[in-house]
């Protein structure tokens, strides 16, 4: 009796290319919530991410026989996931960048912990309207800057990784992640300016 | 404010922000406070990006089950089947009449091919519409509206007697000349009618200045105010359908 569960990816797809009934059944579970996670922090809607699983996987049982297997399955099924994510993204319109105002550091509770203080900022505590201000800079990224964020940060995929997933040159993706981080300070730095000026002061609370 | 001997943030497009733990990135921001506050303010967004964005993705996404997924599949499997089976033997019926049908019956160039005129009655407050524009007698040509025509030179044609009533109105596919709208009372210049691009040609290179205008293809149902007097009198008029 094989266990299925325990193989590695060439080998389901192997399987299943050759009729076996259970690989793609495997590969389904082992993935299914990776692609809902990935096309969420891009597209930041639960909705979208729960209905592209089944496109995905539809793409994937129809093209697996393409997949050369000089690339890994889990870099091919980001590709997909990305690429479709966009596209519904682009079709739906959903691209809405949130007003500036959101994340204005006006009325910040003055909450956080600072990185100067020499408190890791692992420990960073952030609640209620804080954190709600400090979301709204992070859904403000713009949605090509998320994605690669997202892919080098929370994936953990290497800078190869995610030229193979986006199609592009590897000199393209150190850029995109400068660009990317930049994007992100500047959205950022009116929160965390607020927090340092409020730290400065000795108003922040631990 | 930012560091004017070691851009940071030029250097981090090559490098990821941990570089700076390396010498001498780490003497070089005990130094300098641009290049700390720069950096501080970059790792803190990263932090900040990590934590709440992992935390927001770890929740419970409603997803199809494996059962789902493959009754979708077999569905699909046998929607599939069913079209190869049954509908392909129509689709290609469907598609060899519609390739007959157009191979019979597809229209002929209206630019190129001549057409005949469609001559209707001109109505009379139509008639004053009409100029006929002659460079020599022998050769009258058309034009759409005359008021007001700036005097032509010696060269070019002269303006002719306003149209008579019982003018017609015929179809063309090209004129000569700037006026692209027939029938205009604002077209006040000299427009000549041919029923086919290629007689537009013809008549445009072997004229004078005038008419080697812009030649302008019209539809071919546009409706010109010609002088049935005139019509079948000149190589360039329509000529009546028989």
């Amino acid at each position: 009796v094989v266990d299925w569960d325990s193989q590695d990816d060439g080998i389901l797809i192997q399987a299943h290319l050759k009729g076996n009934p259970i690989a793609f059944e495997v590969l389904f579970r082992k993935y299914r919530e990776q692609v809902a996670r990935l096309t969420y922090s891009i597209a930041k809607d639960e909705t979208l991410a729960e209905d592209i699983v089944q496109e995905v996987f539809l793409l994937v049982y129809r093209h697996l026989a393409k997949f050369r297997q000089q690339a890994a399955f889990k870099t091919w099924l980001y590709r997909i996931t990305v690429n479709e994510t966009i596209r519904q993204l682009n079709r739906n319109k959903r691209w809405q960048p949130l007003p500036e105002g959101d994340f204005e550091p006006a009325n910040l509770p003055s909450t956080l912990v600072t990185f100067e203080n020499g408190v890791s900022p692992e420990r960073v505590l952030i609640e209620g309207e804080q954190r709600r201000m400090i979301q709204n800079a992070l859904d403000a990224i713009k949605p090509h800057h998320r994605t690669i964020l997202v892919l080098y940060y929370l994936e953990d995929l290497s800078v190869q990784e995610i030229a193979e997933v986006l199609d592009i040159p590897e000199g393209s993706v150190k850029s995109r992640l400068f660009y990317a981080r930049d994007n992100l300070r500047k959205l950022m730095e009116p929160v965390l300016n607020r927090e340092t000026d409020d730290a400065v002061k000795g108003t922040h609370v631990m | 404010m930012s560091c004017s001997q070691i851009p940071l943030l030029q250097r981090l497009t090559v490098e990821s922000p941990e570089v700076v733990r390396r010498e001498p990135w780490r003497s070089h921001l005990a130094e300098c406070p641009a290049c700390r506050g720069e950096h501080s303010s970059l790792v803190r967004s990263l932090v900040m990006f990590r934590r709440l964005e992992g935390e927001s993705r770890e929740r419970e996404f409603n997803l199809p089950d494996w059962e789902d997924f493959s009754r979708l599949l077999d569905g699909l499997e046998g929607r599939r089947g069913g079209f190869s089976r049954l509908r392909v033997p129509v689709v290609a019926a469907t598609a060899l009449m519609i390739l007959t049908a157009g191979l019979l019956f597809w229209p002929a160039d209206p630019v190129l091919e001549p057409r005949p005129a469609r001559i209707v009655t001109l109505k009379p407050e139509q008639h004053r519409q009409l100029r006929v524009v002659t460079r020599e007698p022998a050769q009258p040509r058309f034009v759409t509206d005359a008021t007001p025509i700036p005097p032509p030179p010696s060269s070019s044609p002269v303006l002719g007697p306003p149209a008579p009533p019982g003018a017609k109105e015929a179809e063309v596919v090209a004129t000569a000349g700037p006026v692209a709208r027939p029938n205009a009372r604002e077209n006040t210049a000299p427009v000549v009618l041919f029923r086919s691009l290629q007689q537009a040609r013809t008549m445009r290179e072997a004229s004078g200045p005038w008419p080697r205008a812009p030649l302008n293809v019209m539809p071919a149902s546009t409706p010109y105010v010609v002088d049935p007097a005139f019509i079948g009198r000149s190589p360039h008029a329509p000529q009546p359908v028989r």
